[in-house]
């Protein structure tokens, strides 16, 4: 019995090597590397030899007032893009769960943002947001608004920028969740629905007393995932706003990324993808305890 | 509590192929009712529509008087037991059961103290503050029917509600539903495809088949009188067997090609039969129970030269298969079609052996060639 249990187990070991080669040498090795890098004063092109500075960078890092607007900014991102960009998931969800003819073309059409690249994204809304009258979406306000809208430059106003880019990540992500949330709902017997028809339940309290408590995992799911997503706010940063206006939209991977690339500070950089990735860690742990707690309940 | 009356309904997809053909029926105030038939037959869906979880191509349901075609299931006041149960999985027993009184709007201390009758009365109250997944088979089933209960329906559907237990929680729960709907007297709609079920628990019993009504009555006389072949055949256990015969005056004649053999009638089965034109072919129906072992100076009786093809001994009773020896095999061209009888002893009788039946003509049913009772 311990023979075959050990051939068993020596399969499954090479069964998973390529997978667990790939984590291990393009996730493990660079976040270990980074850890390593973060506590050292590594610095390109300096002429400092490389010694280790302890918790140095991360003391810095946490009174540098950009690198905090930039948590703070991926803060208000993620409280205001989490329940829209669900919210929009959901409704999106509902509406093409139906079996009506054509369906598969909406359902085809709302996820299509997901598979274009954000670089491509990106410029078609700065051409969207093009400032004064004749820009696309300055026009269609003045429009609707009977000429009261006054035309703003959305990505170069320190107020305007961030919403602006939570918008463009709304309608790009919002595809990808409706399709976890469609086979959520798919996965909801139907006979329920009308056990509650019979129970004398109406089509809002179906949804709220049915749809929406089966959809607990999913949603959980779809939460946790859009919250880390937002934690990685990086391309239509780089793209489309450099993280201004005085770091309006400047955020943790931006500056990460600004700090390595930009001023050579490699360790900086580390400490700041430590950080990213303690957070990370944090939600998801906190979204495995949420379910886990169902199971055990459920 | 209500009647249910449902006239000329019919249901269709594609207007073509008719789900339900013309069905006319009218349930009792009180009544359970067994609509039974094999899959496919469109029971489920009557009883669906009766819901109101399907539509109605054409024709009239009304329950208690009320025409009730363009109601939905919400306002309907029928409760309904799934084959699956369908509990709200995320609701512990007592929320699933105060659901429908919640959409009502009752005061909570009344929901809490109906909950908690019926849950006495299913013997449920300890399951109460426990999950749906944290259940047994048998538990789910009588959980949904408190929940069905718990709202006082004027009429109660069960779509094949014991389908999913195993065969002892069966018997179990089948004759608790008989007692529960005895005591609260609510009219009852009870779909299965186990005939077993249907003629234990039906007050009447509807037997459907390719969306037409075939017959209504209570379990008895669906036995004794089957309206057509297929009812002779689907009710009962093995089902009826059927011999190809014709009526000649006074006398029952298997027309055998040389020398017919030919069984005076009893005096009261003559008159029923007096309308059939001489020598017409029809079809002699005979329940397993109608063959006795031949014995010796038993003239009266109609013999048939048999072979045994397997015996199957139940303890009280033997299911007996055998076919048809000649002349009768050939003369009767019947080909190799088996017949069941149920004999009421133990048997010895070894495969391939040749035995003697006799029959029992006074339980006898005949239909005609389209297969209708005559």
């Amino acid at each position: 019995m311990n023979n075959t249990f050990r051939r068993d187990n020596r399969v499954g070991w090479l069964m998973a090597a390529p997978a667990l080669t790939g984590l291990a040498l393009f996730i493990g090795l660079p976040f270990l590397l980074a850890l390593i890098l973060s506590f050292t004063n590594l610095k390109l092109a300096s002429p400092l030899p490389l010694t280790f500075v302890g918790l140095q960078h991360y003391a810095r890092i946490l009174q540098d007032p950009v690198f905090l607007r930039a948590l703070l900014n991926n803060l208000l991102f993620a409280v205001v893009v989490v329940p829209l960009q669900t919210g929009c998931a959901l409704l999106l969800a509902l509406l093409v769960n139906r079996k009506l003819p054509g369906m598969v073309v909406f359902r085809t059409l709302f996820f299509l943002p997901v598979i274009f690249p954000f670089a491509l994204i990106s410029v078609v809304w700065m051409l969207l947001y093009a400032p004064g009258p004749n820009g696309v979406i300055n026009s269609v306000l003045e429009l609707l608004t009977f000429g009261f809208w006054q035309p703003q430059d959305f990505l170069h106003n320190q107020y305007l920028a961030l919403p602006a880019i939570m918008v463009v990540s709304i309608w790009q992500g919002a595809g990808f969740q409706m399709i976890v949330y469609l086979a959520g709902l798919q996965d909801i017997s139907e006979e329920l629905y009308e056990a509650a028809r019979l129970d004398g339940a109406n089509s809002w309290q179906q949804f709220w007393y049915v749809t929406f408590p089966c959809l607990r995992n999913t949603t959980l799911f779809v939460v946790s995932v859009t919250t880390i997503l937002s934690f990685r706010l990086f391309d239509q940063v780089q793209i489309m706003t450099k993280g201004g206006p005085l770091n309006a939209t400047a955020t943790v991977v931006f500056e990460a990324v600004r700090a390595a690339f930009e001023r050579q500070q490699i360790a900086r950089g580390s400490a700041m993808t430590v950080v990213f990735f303690i957070i990370v860690l944090c939600l998801t742990v906190f979204q495995r305890r949420m379910v886990s707690e169902d199971r055990r309940v459920g | 509590m209500a009647d249910v009356t449902i006239k000329e309904l019919v249901k269709s997809y594609d207007k073509k192929h008719l789900i339900l053909d013309h069905i006319n029926l009218e349930i009792k105030d009180g009544e359970l009712m067994v609509f039974v038939g094999p899959s496919g037959c469109g029971k489920s869906t009557l009883l669906r529509t009766i819901a109101g979880l399907e539509s109605i191509t054409d024709g009239e349901i009304s329950i208690s008087n009320r025409r009730v075609n363009n109601l939905p299931p919400q306002q309907r006041n029928i409760a309904m037991v799934f084959q699956n149960y369908a509990l709200y999985p995320h609701m512990s027993v007592r929320d699933n059961m105060s659901f429908p009184l919640r959409m009502q709007k009752m005061p909570a201390q009344e929901i809490t103290q109906q909950v908690e009758t019926v849950a006495e009365q299913l013997d449920i109250t300890r399951l109460l503050d426990k999950k749906p997944k944290q259940l047994s088979g048998g538990q789910r089933q009588r959980v949904a029917m408190g929940r069905a209960l718990v709202r006082q329906p004027e009429v109660f559907l069960m779509d094949e509600p014991l389908s999913n237990l195993d065969a002892k929680l069966r018997v179990q729960i089948r004759s608790e539903i008989a007692t529960i709907q005895r005591q609260l007297g609510v009219t009852t709609v009870y779909v299965t495809h186990d005939q077993v079920e249907a003629m234990t628990l039906g007050q009447r019993v509807a037997v459907l088949k390719d969306g037409i009504l075939q017959q209504v009555a209570p379990p008895d006389e669906l036995y004794s009188r089957p309206a057509n072949v297929f009812v002779a055949q689907f009710i009962g256990s093995p089902g009826m067997n059927i011999i190809p015969c014709r009526i000649s005056g006074d006398e029952l004649v298997l027309p055998l090609e040389k020398e017919p053999v030919c069984w005076p009638l009893p005096e009261e089965m003559r008159a029923g039969l007096e309308h059939l034109s001489r020598d017409e072919d029809i079809w002699l129906g005979l329940r397993p129970e109608a063959f006795r072992l031949s014995a010796q100076g038993q003239e009266s009786s109609l013999s048939l030269p048999c072979q045994v093809l397997d015996a199957e001994f139940l303890g009280y009773d033997t299911l007996l298969r055998f076919q048809l020896t000649a002349p009768f095999k050939t003369a009767l061209n019947i080909g190799e079609q088996t017949f069941t009888a149920r004999i009421f002893q133990q048997l010895n009788c070894a495969v391939g052996e040749n035995i003697t039946l006799n029959v029992d003509v006074r339980t006898a049913c005949f239909f005609d060639q389209s297969g209708t009772a005559v």
